[in-house]
């Protein structure tokens, strides 16, 4: 396996998806070319100044800056429907349109929705 | 258009993505039939590229052609004469603190070395770019909005925001230390006032590249050897993924600083 997208379509509390996601996606950096997906509710990941706090579960923006390698894709039209292009977003994240989001899907060997 | 900050936020996001770039470059050359931006920047989803540059305020639609609005063009001159001031300003900046020391995380390559994440505030937004000469391996990355510092094997990206991550940390106590290290730096010049002089700027050269290289010169990625392979890196004419050697865990520290010099080539 050459290539990996790890599609995240939940919000990122209130779950362990976006957890357990990012931490797949972290580890498998050593091997495949990766690139997370955020669509639909996923894309809340992307907000800058995420606060755990009280949550009691880590703070999921901090691993994204930790990992600053990992190639992080937003579906933006999803941003749009939430009015979260008025937001500010992690630096790491690329705003990607509908077809380029659906083009680094398919060309990834495999896809992983958890 | 207000100088509201939502607005602000949304502008910025607007011009985040390629194909709207290219709009807007493409328009300040002057008013384009909207057939004529398809042929340039390419027409998949250009309706939608283009709503959302009118929904910002930056462009203007007209008839089947569009044009840039007042405030997109005030905002290209204006992104223009930044790029030519030569000496960004650090007066009015405030003393920087490390607000916070958030999370201890594994590094992939190397399990008994750390990344840590640091807030830092206020943030230094702008000022991040001003501070590039205090750090002899320094580089301010304007895609990422940040600067990234590296000493031996140690990096660190300093974010706009505040946000601050050190990779290959061997402990709590090395990056407490390196953050105080880092604040004082950053203090210091701000208490001078003045940015320090812009240098010649320090560049990822080959034989970096080439040093984390296997230096096997084993030909699998087609190249001669592993310097050519380096310096085809360097022009973006290669990329990592075909060097199969460096996929070998014994190369996985390499390749992971590979990965962060060149990701700022």
């Amino acid at each position: 396996m050459k290539s990996v997208f790890y599609l995240l379509d939940t919000a990122p509390y209130g779950s362990e998806k976006a957890y357990g996601t990012l931490n797949s996606a972290a580890v498998s950096l050593t091997g495949p070319d990766v690139i997370l997906g955020l669509y639909g509710d996923g894309v809340y990941l992307a907000l800058a100044g995420q606060d755990s706090n009280g949550l009691g579960v880590p703070n999921l923006s901090d691993i994204l800056y930790a990992y600053g390698e990992l190639r992080v894709l937003a579906h933006e039209p999803s941003l749009l429907e939430r009015g979260l292009l008025w937001e500010t977003l992690i630096e790491t994240v690329e705003l990607t349109d509908e077809e380029d989001f659906l083009e680094a899907m398919e060309k990834s060997d495999c896809v992983l929705l958890l | 258009m207000s100088g509201d900050p939502k607005e602000i936020k949304l502008v910025n996001n607007a011009l985040a993505n390629g194909t709207r770039k290219k709009v807007m470059n493409f328009l300040a050359e002057g008013d384009r039939r909207i057939e004529e931006i398809g042929e340039t920047v390419g027409k998949a989803m250009l309706d939608y590229h283009l709503k959302l540059l009118k929904q910002a305020g930056l462009i203007e639609l007209e008839e089947g052609s569009a044009s840039l609005s007042e405030y997109g063009r005030n905002f290209i001159e204006e992104k223009a004469g930044e790029g030519t001031d030569k000496s960004p300003d650090l007066s009015g900046a405030k003393p920087v603190e490390i607000a916070e020391l958030r999370q201890l995380l594994p590094c992939i390559a190397d399990p008994t070395k750390f990344r840590i994440i640091a807030n830092m505030t206020p943030s230094p937004g702008g000022t991040l770019k001003a501070l590039e000469p205090l750090f002899p391996r320094g580089r301010y990355s304007e895609k990422v909005g940040a600067l990234i510092t590296q000493k031996g094997d140690v990096l660190t990206t300093i974010y706009g925001s505040g946000k601050v991550t050190i990779t290959m940390i061997k402990n709590e106590a090395e990056a407490k230390k390196l953050l105080g290290d880092l604040k004082e730096t950053i203090n210091g010049a701000i208490a001078k006032g003045i940015a320090p002089a812009p240098r010649e700027k320090v560049r990822v050269d080959p034989m970096e590249v080439y040093k984390y290289l296997p230096q096997t010169n084993c030909g699998e990625c087609g190249e001669q050897g592993c310097y050519t392979f380096a310096i085809k890196l360097m022009g973006g004419d290669t990329a990592l993924e075909k060097c199969p050697t460096l996929e070998e865990p014994e190369y996985a520290t390499s390749l992971e600083h590979l990965r962060v010099l060149s990701a700022y080539i």
